[in-house]
């Protein structure tokens, strides 16, 4: 077998790949239980690289062997917090899952203003040319420019969290009032 | 007039089988074509030009298959020339199948060039892709965060990693990606710490990345195939981004003669029922 | 204080044996008296938990972005805790590998056992996955615990990659090609005054990308007035002026969106299927 693989495993994957491509390809003339088939396997493939990849390379090494081989004892912990997304299965306790949701939904939300500040608010120094005057590359530096940065984060925040504030207060009054 | 209005309404598998047809001459036959360099691929040149050798840079890999004819040669490309300029690189994946496609890439490029695996290159293994939470602890110390490469082996052992602690030790990120990971890379790295950063998006991503490229959030950018083709030129190589790039125009050209063709169409069918206002 | 920072030293300290194993065990055993814990928690104080941790973790990062350097003489404190921070998510992320594969594990075996209609399609998805999984793992495995990985599974895995994952994935996005030279020639037609427009720019962007359009006009001279004739030069400047514009316009716009988004997660103001259940 191994003799076999090691010769023709090139002819193997050129023909098989031949194979799925057609496969593919024939839903374009119409709907077929040959492309149905394929497109099951194509599917499984990738559900088990995916595992594969995430076993091997993120799970094995950086939590299983720390946890034991190099006695980080506490990375069990990251097992029991990630073990909290699958009570979304469970109906009666499927609020314990919203913590862990709740902490990754944190986490991105903080670091959306991160983002806002660092990303966008560059874009939006860069936005301000002089009409016709001098080329791209003479720009002002933009590293000069944080009051610039700062006062439009500002702008652009305080009113949201006005906006935020008034909303939520809004919808209080709405209940409290029975307006559905 | 009959022909002319059967012009509107082409049977899609006739437009089908004239692409796949287009496709496949272009590419077995390819047509020798110029393609003039743009300002964002050049930008794309110089900033792997202005690592200091000093420094390492970061291949960051998000693509998987589905857009490997795009992001492949990308990857090539890229590689190449860190390679021919002596520029350590990292490979950062962020995708289950590109991990594995961007790996292969490297092996064949280092093999050609004679480098070596952990002294010219490593790949430090796929990630899952929560990139904006491990971008900063990344950015804080690289081999606490990567710890291992893709065969389990501590990085910190590997030569090329040997005075490699933060993100101000990199010198250049090359993000190649079908998808929206710029925006992370932009925010908690290159908006914090000034690294430059250089972007290959497929061509379908092209119109919105001129917005970081205006604001110098990014040095470059190689705009799908046609970029990595360009930039095979500037390198003096012929991969799939040149031959690639012919099969695409004939791709194009089709398309705008199947446009005007159902033009040709409406404006017939216009013309044969004007007491009802025109139109299909 | 010092016992607090002993005791934090003792339960960091690396263990082997008996104590490391008593130490799992231990943790194990906790998490299941907090799963315990939350399990009587009434239904008032469910939701509060949940907004809690979701405005602590944003807290974190935002706190550590806006506390530059030293405030009041207190340095900051935070920027220590990213990267371990960013370790942990790693992992804890990576738990979820099993989220969406549960659903398709029971629609599938669901559909075996039911004998359901192209049920060996089911069949054919976990035959796929069990495979790549073993010629994947197993020589990994095997060079992990010190051996030499198998020849034949590597061979495998090579095949079942190289020659099926690879290629479907790539013709299954392929198919979208397809699709859109249908879609633009039914999409774009001269029916007004803007949908011409939008032609037009399609055309120019499309023509100047690719080296046949560069070809059409590179007869045009490289420099002065008629340079900016050329087909890529044109391209050039609708990317980067009309279109570049438009798009920095929406990029902001989705932008402030998005801040005012993270803003109502982050103080559990968004109203909704996630955090109106308790």
């Amino acid at each position: 077998m191994d003799a076999f693989l090691q010769r023709y495993s090139l002819q193997i994957i050129v023909w098989l790949g031949a194979l799925s491509t057609l496969a593919i390809f024939s839903i374009l003339y119409k709907e077929n239980a040959f492309y149905r088939l394929f497109e099951h396997i194509f599917i499984g493939l990738a559900t088990g690289q995916g595992i594969f990849m995430t076993v091997s390379q993120v799970l094995h090494p950086l939590w299983w062997k720390r946890m034991t081989a190099e006695g980080q004892w506490y990375w069990v912990f990251a097992f029991l917090a990630g073990m909290m997304f699958y009570f979304v299965y469970s109906r009666k306790y499927a609020w314990i899952s919203r913590i862990i949701f709740g902490a990754f939904m944190g986490f991105t939300a903080g670091l959306t203003f991160k983002a806002f500040a660092t990303q966008y608010v560059p874009q939006i120094a860069a936005s301000f040319k002089p009409l016709g005057g001098p080329p791209s590359s003479a720009r002002p530096d933009v590293t000069a420019m944080t009051v610039v940065y700062a006062v439009s984060f500002l702008v652009f925040l305080l009113p949201l969290v006005w906006a935020a504030v008034l909303g939520s207060k809004a919808a209080r009054l709405k209940r409290e009032a029975g307006i559905r | 007039m009959i022909i002319l209005r059967a012009l509107l309404n082409i049977d899609r598998r006739i437009m089908y089988g004239l692409l796949c047809l287009t496709i496949v001459v272009m590419l077995k036959w390819p047509v020798k074509q110029p393609l003039s360099t743009t300002h964002a691929v050049k930008g794309v040149y110089d900033a792997v030009e202005a690592i200091p050798h000093d420094k390492i840079a970061i291949v960051s890999i998000v693509w998987s298959s589905s857009t490997m004819a795009e992001n492949g040669p990308q990857t090539e490309a890229i590689m190449r020339h860190l390679f021919k300029r002596g520029i350590r690189f990292a490979i950062l994946p962020w995708d289950q199948q590109g991990a594995t496609l961007a790996k292969d890439i490297a092996e064949k490029v280092s093999a050609e060039m004679g480098k070596t695996y952990g002294v010219d290159w490593c790949d430090w293994g796929y990630r899952p892709a929560y990139l904006y939470q491990i971008l900063p602890a990344l950015a804080k110390d690289i081999p606490a965060t990567i710890k291992k490469d893709y065969r389990g082996e501590d990085v910190r052992k590997l030569p090329m990693m040997r005075g490699v602690k933060t993100i101000h030790d990199v010198g250049l990120v090359a993000d190649i990606t079908p998808s929206g990971t710029l925006d992370a890379w932009i925010s908690q790295i290159q908006g914090v710490y000034k690294t430059p950063i250089v972007f290959a998006p497929t061509l379908v991503m092209v119109p919105e990345a001129y917005n970081p490229l205006d604001a110098g959030q990014i040095k470059g950018m190689l705009p799908g195939l046609p970029g990595a083709g360009q930039y095979e030129q500037m390198l003096n190589y012929v991969g799939f981004g040149q031959k690639g790039s012919g099969a695409l125009s004939g791709s194009f050209i089709l398309i705008i003669v199947l446009i005007i063709l159902g033009n040709v169409g409406l404006v017939a069918s216009r013309r044969r029922r004007p007491e009802d206002g025109g139109g299909d | 204080m010092d016992f607090i920072l002993y005791l934090g030293k003792w339960l960091a300290s690396p263990r082997h044996g008996l104590a490391l194993w008593l130490l799992i065990a231990g943790g194990l055993a906790l998490g299941v008296a907090i799963f315990l814990l939350l399990r009587a928690t009434p239904g008032r104080y469910r939701k509060l938990i949940v907004m809690a941790v979701t405005f602590l973790a944003g807290l974190f990062y935002i706190a550590e972005f806006f506390w530059s350097g030293t405030i009041f003489g207190v340095e900051n404190f935070l920027s220590p805790a990213v990267q371990p921070l960013g370790d942990v998510i790693m992992v804890v992320g990576s738990f979820t590998l099993l989220l969406g594969v549960v659903n398709l594990v029971a629609i599938h075996a669901k559909a075996i056992r039911a004998v359901r209609p192209g049920w060996h399609n089911s069949l054919a998805f976990f035959i796929a996955m069990v495979a790549i999984m073993a010629a994947g793992l197993i020589p990994y495995l095997q060079e992990q615990s010190g051996q030499k990985g198998s020849q034949s599974w590597t061979a495998v895995y090579q095949i079942l990659f190289n020659g099926m994952l690879a290629p479907l994935g790539a013709t299954m996005f392929s198919l979208v090609a397809f699709y859109i030279v249908s879609a633009s020639y039914r999409a774009f037609r001269i029916r007004s005054g803007e949908a011409t427009l939008m032609m037009l720019a399609a055309f120019l962007v499309m023509l100047g990308m690719v080296p046949i359009g560069i070809y059409l006009t590179h007869w045009l001279p490289e420099t002065g007035a008629l340079s900016n004739l050329r087909l890529e030069r044109i391209t050039q400047w609708i990317l980067t002026g009309p279109n570049a514009a438009a798009q920095r316009a929406i990029a902001f716009g989705i932008a402030v969106g998005g801040l005012a988004m993270a803003l109502r997660i982050w103080l559990s103001l968004e109203k909704g299927s996630f955090f109106d259940k308790q």
